[in-house]
């Protein structure tokens, strides 16, 4: 009986993709700015700031670039959050529309600022739940650069950031800080069902798949009484 | 046994199946019975896929295990509006080994949108009577 006590309070390991992990920890932080996030460089330095606290876990890399610290991989998931339906990028009331024309084509595109919402409190919540529990301490190191600079004017922000001492003496587009993320993040806190939820819902290979069979569905020409009966082959 | 749903089994996951039942030829009565009760209770064969957000997909995509936890995946969209049950995977490997974000969902999607929309009934099978009739 103690043995299989023993066992029983003994915690299973289980993991999530890093590329799950990343999305789930930039959704965090866009969550973590009650209004969203104003400016895709507020976003980009709010995390480089959580990283450079070197949390145990740094999920991103930054560069130094033309803005200051500047990490790649984080617009990339920027842009699968956005795909996933999970957060929304809304014009500032400061963004311009900008056109050019070439040949016959005119293109458009919004200059100015972003503002980046969670679409989706609930749904978003519970994800983030995951999160916590996984996490504690990112969520801690996340909450504490967005008190102390997630609200400076950007200025200022992109000031003090110019002013790091690793920024100053780090030349154009080399490594700031370096990310440590493994290719499974394994977690005792979370039960396997639990992470395989977070690796389906975070996949936007997945959801955006699924979306088009749903899709598919709603406008289906399919007749179905004229399809062909069978069965699983033995 | 009667199900007021069908399970439309497309080429995609039949072509599955095949290579699941090659190489876990013993899963063959749980895989069966899985698809059977996901035909009958699609709702209850498997959990629902929680955090999302798409209103399209809310309580639209199921995942059920087959030969009991640990072991393989069934992955289906069910469309109550128009009572059909449309398996979308088996996976080959343990759970364990299988990262989500690489299964060829696009290529599975593309094929079974492209037959739903252009009333390809030949790409389909339906698996209703044989399931529910055993």
């Amino acid at each position: 009986m103690e043995l299989a006590g023993a066992e029983n309070s003994q915690k299973s390991v289980c993991a999530i993709s890093a590329d799950t992990f990343r999305r789930i920890y930039l959704l965090a932080i866009i969550a973590g700015f009650s209004r969203g996030v104003y400016g895709g460089k507020r976003l980009q330095k709010v995390t480089y700031l959580t990283e450079r606290k070197r949390p145990s876990l740094r999920p991103f890399e930054f560069k130094k670039y033309i803005y200051g610290q500047f990490s790649e991989t984080l617009e990339e998931v920027k842009e699968q959050l956005i795909s996933l339906g999970l957060i929304a990028a809304l014009p500032l009331h400061t963004s311009m529309k900008m056109t050019t024309k070439l040949d016959d084509r005119i293109g458009e595109w919004l200059e100015g600022g972003l503002r980046y919402v969670v679409t989706d409190q609930q749904a978003v919540a519970s994800l983030l739940e995951s999160f916590l529990a996984m996490s504690p301490e990112l969520v801690s190191a996340i909450r504490s650069t967005i008190k102390e600079f997630g609200y400076l004017p950007e200025q200022e922000l992109i000031e003090r950031c110019y002013d790091l001492p690793e920024f100053k003496k780090t030349d154009f587009e080399e490594l700031l800080l370096e990310a440590n993320l493994p290719a499974k993040v394994e977690t005792t806190n979370l039960n396997e069902d639990s992470c395989e939820e977070l690796d389906m819902a975070l996949s936007p290979n997945f959801i955006v798949s699924m979306k088009r069979i749903a899709d598919g569905l709603e406008d289906s020409r399919l007749d179905i009484e004229k399809v062909a009966k069978g069965g699983v082959p033995v | 046994m009667e199900s007021p749903y069908r399970f439309l089994a497309h080429t995609t996951f039949r072509e599955q199946v095949e290579a699941f039942l090659d190489k876990h030829s013993d899963h063959w009565n749980a895989l069966q019975s899985k698809c059977r009760q996901a035909c009958v209770d699609p709702t209850n064969a498997g959990e629902t896929l929680h955090g999302i957000v798409h209103p399209q997909l809310i309580g639209k995509i199921y995942k059920a295990w087959v030969g009991g936890r640990r072991k393989f995946r069934l992955v289906y969209l069910f469309h109550s509006g128009r009572k059909v049950v449309l398996p979308v995977l088996i996976t080959l490997d343990l759970r364990s080994n299988i990262n989500w974000n690489d299964l060829p969902w696009q290529e599975y999607a593309e094929a079974i949108y492209a037959d739903l929309t252009s009333n390809n009934t030949k790409a389909f099978q339906d698996w209703t009577d044989s399931l529910t009739t055993l």
